[in-house]
């Protein structure tokens, strides 16, 4: 890869170990010169786009289990470790972090972070921010600074570590992370059907969104039949309650039919593994009677599209074509999302479709804020240009 | 700080005559916490709004005057008091439960409402709010989000930050601002997340929307009695590993238990070293399974008693012992000093061994309450402050118990926060880069350091 969002790549640094990682993020802030950090390049593409041209850290190299003692349910790694191979040591001792992560081959612990997503399985509403209890991370300096810790409870001084959720490496970047895991449920059982009836799949939906212990994922998207909704449950727990649950909603579905196949990668990345002639759009609401609206206006419009609802964490999402209707199509969205006080961002899409369209928070005391952390972390505006906000 | 009476008259212009406090008879009920520390505030002012609780800190903020956030006054790290004077906004006006939306699993309510109150509410929809301090009867909402507290159900559950979905605060400018969203996907800095836990120092939350959880089908709460305080932790860590995670896992040691038992008659056994306090809940079928399981477990450590609640009247009487032991240690002597560490849980055994070890050497009581499951220790060092020397060392056994924690890879505080009384500890767990680092964060929210001086910080880096 030679460029980010049509900004060049000037040079790309590989530190082998925790102490060149400072060296590296020192010589090229001191330089003054922009770095980016990259770990599987795998979302690239996604939030705000690079506005400059750019060094390049790669986090690949640094991807060691720092500690793990099982018993602890707490374990701390390098953040260039991707987030398939954690998934896989913790799998061994029959845990995991509580949440799918979209994307989980080429993703990074520091990217996943960065980027703040959790997908669409969350084990008890777990959301990454809920499951990170420390980080270390290099700030302007090239200094190491610690916030948290090794254990699950934790209030001594400041939650710095927040600050590295979701800004996408605009303070610098991860050198390590640790996290509260789980206890892998002892049953898991992937249930899915098909509605013709709308209505009646949310209604269905509706009435297991508070099972937070054992029914993860919720998910309700449009089939690749016609006018077809296919309603997804992941059911964990004990054999007993798994089995109970599974007869309870058998029972509470009447006008459906079992569902064919399940595709559950396609679940898993949705909105993260799309064609590159594809918008993702996502809507943040906790709206419930906002979901229908949308389908219903897809529909009417006769648009091609995929849809994803979760009603349980209260997001949705759609992708559609990028296409000579899009510009229309995305207003319309905008307008229902707005009707309903729900928040439209565009994920994935041209610069000029996210300037247009996403939400954007008019508080002027949350941007003054927001620049402040910008100035004081990074006062040269040297990390990640352009992710945080257009500087 | 002699008292003006312009700025007086200010605070009665904002919040009415009856509303300022500022005779020192009338305030020294705002001059404490939970704790030994002490401080004598200027003037006490009780808002009833958040427009309110802006023109005060506006006028404190012009006036060049310390604003102390205070709601119950509860706190376990001097957090709340006015150790360089100032004015206490008091909270406890404002407490009214907004509104609770059932069909979203949110309530939203006034920073001075009381932890328990919302989930007695919230029951009449089937919901309640999980975490729950030991205070959780007196307790302010907004003071746990100031200490991102915890609770014996935060083990299953989490702590505070997981459960408060959005936050209104009042900045030191005097901005009433809103920061997180009624669900969790992220859309820039979590100014929610860095303000939850910061002990009051980056501003005053006034209004709180919280993530209210379905109440279970079934509980099951267990009373196990043991002969050494490690089989208890040892059986702990192996219900932990078995994959079974109990909304709860409680442990206290004889002093504790036995103080306990004199206090409430919960059928605690005389002749136990040791007893662990845990519960399940969840589906019928679930809990039943999970029930037989951790009967298992707990018999490879060699129980003296294993015993259920029979009903929830036996239930209530057990988590009574738990929840009101420190009350009921003050039949031991009039003064105790709670220490609040967290370790990793598989290091909970050794870190009680030396808890004993240096309860030995000090020649004080140390009664042990731990939210076990979590490696939350509170390690109660009971004494006699009439006893000339005492406190002193008291504060110094509690000193050396926090640097056992940091040691075995522990933290200062699980739960009470740093406040005033541990902060001088805080390079035993921090690097000057990470105070600065943290110090900075203060400065970018309150640069004219007004909002709860004093706290969390060590004395040389104030």
């Amino acid at each position: 890869m030679t460029t980010i969002n049509e900004y060049k790549i000037l040079d790309t640094y590989s530190p082998q170990n925790k102490i060149r990682l400072s060296e590296i993020v020192l010589d090229l802030y001191s330089s003054n010169s922009k770095l980016m950090i990259l770990g599987g390049y795998s979302k690239i593409d996604y939030g705000n786009p690079v506005n400059a041209n750019t060094n390049v850290i790669e986090t690949s190299n640094l991807s060691n289990v720092i500690d793990y003692n099982p018993s602890d349910l707490t374990i701390t790694v390098e953040a260039g470790m991707k987030m398939a191979d954690l998934t896989k040591i913790l799998k061994q001792n029959n845990q995991f972090l509580g949440y799918k992560l979209p994307q989980l081959k080429n993703s990074t612990v520091g990217g996943a972070i960065s980027y703040g997503y959790s997908g669409n399985y969350r084990f008890n509403d777990i959301h990454i921010r809920d499951s990170i209890i420390g980080i270390e991370a290099v700030n302007q300096e090239g200094k190491f600074i610690k916030s948290g810790g090794q254990v699950v409870k934790n209030v001594s001084g400041y939650d710095m570590h927040k600050l590295f959720i979701g800004t996408n490496g605009s303070f610098g970047p991860l050198y390590s992370v640790s996290f509260k895991v789980y206890p892998t449920p002892s049953k898991e059982i992937l249930l899915a059907f098909e509605y013709t009836d709308l209505d009646e799949a949310i209604r269905i939906a509706q009435k297991y969104v508070f099972f937070n212990w054992n029914i993860p994922r919720l998910s309700l998207y449009k089939s690749s039949k016609d006018n077809h909704y296919k309603l997804v449950f992941n059911i964990v727990g004990t054999n007993q309650i798994v089995d109970k649950i599974d007869k309870m909603i058998h029972k509470d579905s009447i006008n459906k039919s079992n569902s064919e196949s399940v595709d559950e990668s396609y679940i898993n990345n949705f909105g993260y593994d799309i064609g590159t002639d594809e918008i993702y759009i996502k809507f943040t609401s906790h709206k419930n009677d906002f979901f229908k609206s949308l389908a219903e206006l897809m529909e009417l419009r006769n648009i091609q599209y995929k849809l994803m609802i979760n009603p349980i964490f209260g997001f949705s999402s759609i992708i559609i074509y990028d296409d000579e209707k899009s510009v229309d199509n995305i207003k319309k969205l905008r307008q229902i999302s707005d009707d309903n006080n729900v928040k439209l961002f565009i994920e994935r899409g041209s610069l000029k479709l996210k300037n247009k369209f996403n939400y954007k928070n008019n508080d002027n005391n949350l941007s003054n804020l927001t620049k402040l952390f910008k100035n004081t972390y990074d006062k040269k505006h040297l990390f990640s240009p352009g992710k945080l906000y257009d500087s | 700080m002699i008292i003006n009476q312009s700025f007086t008259q200010k605070l009665i212009d904002i919040v009415g005559q009856e509303f300022v406090i500022v005779d020192k008879q009338d305030m020294i009920v705002y001059e404490s916490d939970g704790t030994h520390d002490r401080g004598m505030p200027d003037y006490v002012a009780l808002p009833s709004s958040v427009d309110e609780v802006s023109k005060l800190v506006m006028l404190a903020n012009e006036s060049n005057i310390p604003i102390i956030a205070r709601g119950s006054g509860t706190g376990l790290s001097g957090g709340s008091v006015p150790v360089k004077g100032g004015l206490i906004i008091s909270l406890n006006r404002m407490n009214k439960i907004l509104d609770i939306d059932p069909e979203k699993g949110i309530a939203k309510v006034e920073a001075g409402v009381i932890n328990l109150e919302i989930s007695k509410k919230a029951s009449e929809f089937g919901f309640f709010y999980a975490p729950d301090p030991s205070s959780q009867q007196a307790c302010s909402i907004g003071g746990n989000v100031a200490e991102n507290s915890g609770g014996p159900h935060c083990l299953a559950y989490g702590v505070t930050t997981n459960h408060i979905l959005a936050i209104e605060v009042v900045l030191p400018t005097g901005d009433i601002v809103w920061f997180g969203d009624f669900n969790k996907e992220n859309n820039g800095i979590d100014f929610r997340g860095l303000f939850i836990g910061s002990e009051g120092t980056f501003g005053i939350c006034t209004k709180v929307v919280v993530k209210l959880i379905k109440k279970p089908e079934m509980v099951k709460t267990f009373l196990i009695a043991f002969n050494n305080i490690l089989d208890a932790a040892n059986a702990t860590t192996a219900v932990i590993s078995s994959g079974i995670i109990p909304a709860s896992i409680e442990m206290m040691d004889k002093t504790a238990s036995q103080a306990a038992e004199e206090s409430t008659k919960a059928g605690i056994p005389k002749n136990s070293d040791t007893v662990l306090l845990i519960e399940i809940e969840g589906f019928e079928d679930e809990v039943t399974e999970q029930e037989l399981l951790i009967k298992d477990i707990i018999n490879e450590f060699d129980p003296i008693e294993i015993k259920l609640a029979a009903n929830e009247k036996q239930r209530e009487l057990f988590w009574k012992a738990r929840k009101g032991v420190l009350g009921a240690l003050g039949r031991l002597a009039p003064n105790y000093y709670l220490v609040d560490g967290t370790v990793p849980r598989t290091k909970l055994a050794p870190v009680l061994s030396e808890v004993n070890r240096l309860s030995k050497k000090y020649g004080l009581i140390v009664a042990n309450v731990l939210h076990a499951g979590d490696g939350n220790l509170h390690p109660c060092i009971i004494f006699d402050q009439q006893i000339p020397g005492n406190t002193e060392k008291a504060l110094s056994l509690g000193g050396e118990i926090l640097k056992i924690c940091v040691d075995n890879g522990g933290v200062l505080s699980g739960e009470h926060g740093i406040g005033y009384e541990k902060k001088e500890y805080m390079p035993l767990l921090f690097s000057d880069h990470d105070l600065e680092y943290m110090k900075n964060m203060k400065n970018i929210f309150d640069s004219k350091e007004l909002f709860n001086p004093g706290k969390i910080f060590p004395s040389l880096r104030e």
